[in-house]
């Protein structure tokens, strides 16, 4: 097992637990977030979370596949950490945006679905007003 | 707003045109078509004369209020189900203007694009029909 591969192996390990557990935190929290924006309808905010959460680990999983390569050799210990260290930074703080982008996006529908339902009138003024016309039937 | 007038140009081969296609549309307000030549028109709208019906196409709702040309075609959009959404988008200030001067133009070159398009009017028709023996 060279050094390269230790690190690889970390770097999955640590990386993919991780996504797995913000995308549960996600899941369990917006959770609550959904069901106020949908005004109560459990079965559509259970499935628009389930379609965020396979969202969040396309993107995240991706990300994390992608970043792997070290694109130089790894001799010893400290090189290891240092790999480490760089490419789990980066993971984590790619993870962190994507956690606070879905947040942002949790709260703007939330606040859509607050608003109160607009009233129905002509998006433009009348030119000019005359006389009703007389109706007679 | 439970009703709109609709004064259109029955001399136009691309206002008869519309008028049948928006009048076959499902329509959230109901609305009538009058050419503005018409004797009627002038029942409904005593003052239709000084809005100019030639230049603009103009509509007036139950409630008396009046709309003309880019106003009357976004009024027009907004009562139909299908693009109510549309009416909404143009009526945005960025859209207005330019959704206004469209129509504008449309309206000025009305009876050159009728000929180009050979459409024909409500008028040549009614003549063709009745003149038909």
């Amino acid at each position: 097992m060279t050094p390269t591969l230790i690190t690889y192996t970390l770097y999955l390990l640590i990386s993919v637990t991780v996504t797995v557990w913000v995308a549960r935190t996600l899941f369990r929290n917006g959770h609550v977030f959904l069901i106020d924006c949908f005004k109560g309808n459990k079965e559509l905010a259970d499935s628009v979370n389930h379609l965020l959460v396979v969202g969040f680990y396309l993107m995240n999983i991706g990300f994390v596949t992608l970043y792997l390569r070290v694109g130089y050799d790894i001799d010893n210990t400290q090189a290891v950490f240092e790999a480490l260290s760089q490419k789990v930074g980066v993971v984590l703080l790619a993870l962190g945006a994507m956690h606070f982008f879905n947040i942002y996006v949790f709260n703007r529908l939330r606040r859509r679905a607050l608003e109160p339902a607009p009233r129905e009138c002509p998006p433009v003024a009348p030119t000019t007003h005359v006389e009703p016309p007389a109706l007679n039937l | 707003m439970k009703q709109l007038f609709v004064f259109y140009d029955q001399n136009c081969g691309l206002c008869s045109k519309v008028k049948a296609w928006v009048a076959l549309q499902p329509q959230f307000i109901p609305m009538t078509f009058v050419a503005y030549q018409n004797p009627r028109a002038l029942q409904l709208c005593p003052t239709l004369p000084e809005l100019d019906p030639s230049r603009e196409i103009v509509i007036l709702a139950d409630t008396g209020a009046v709309y003309t040309g880019g106003a009357a075609w976004i009024i027009c959009l907004y009562a139909l189900h299908k693009y109510r959404n549309w009416s909404k988008r143009m009526a945005n200030p960025a859209l207005l203007p330019l959704a206004k001067r469209t129509c504008h133009l449309i309206s000025e070159n009305r009876l050159n694009i009728s000929h180009l398009l050979l459409l024909k009017s409500d008028t040549a028709l009614a003549n063709a029909i009745t003149t038909d023996n």
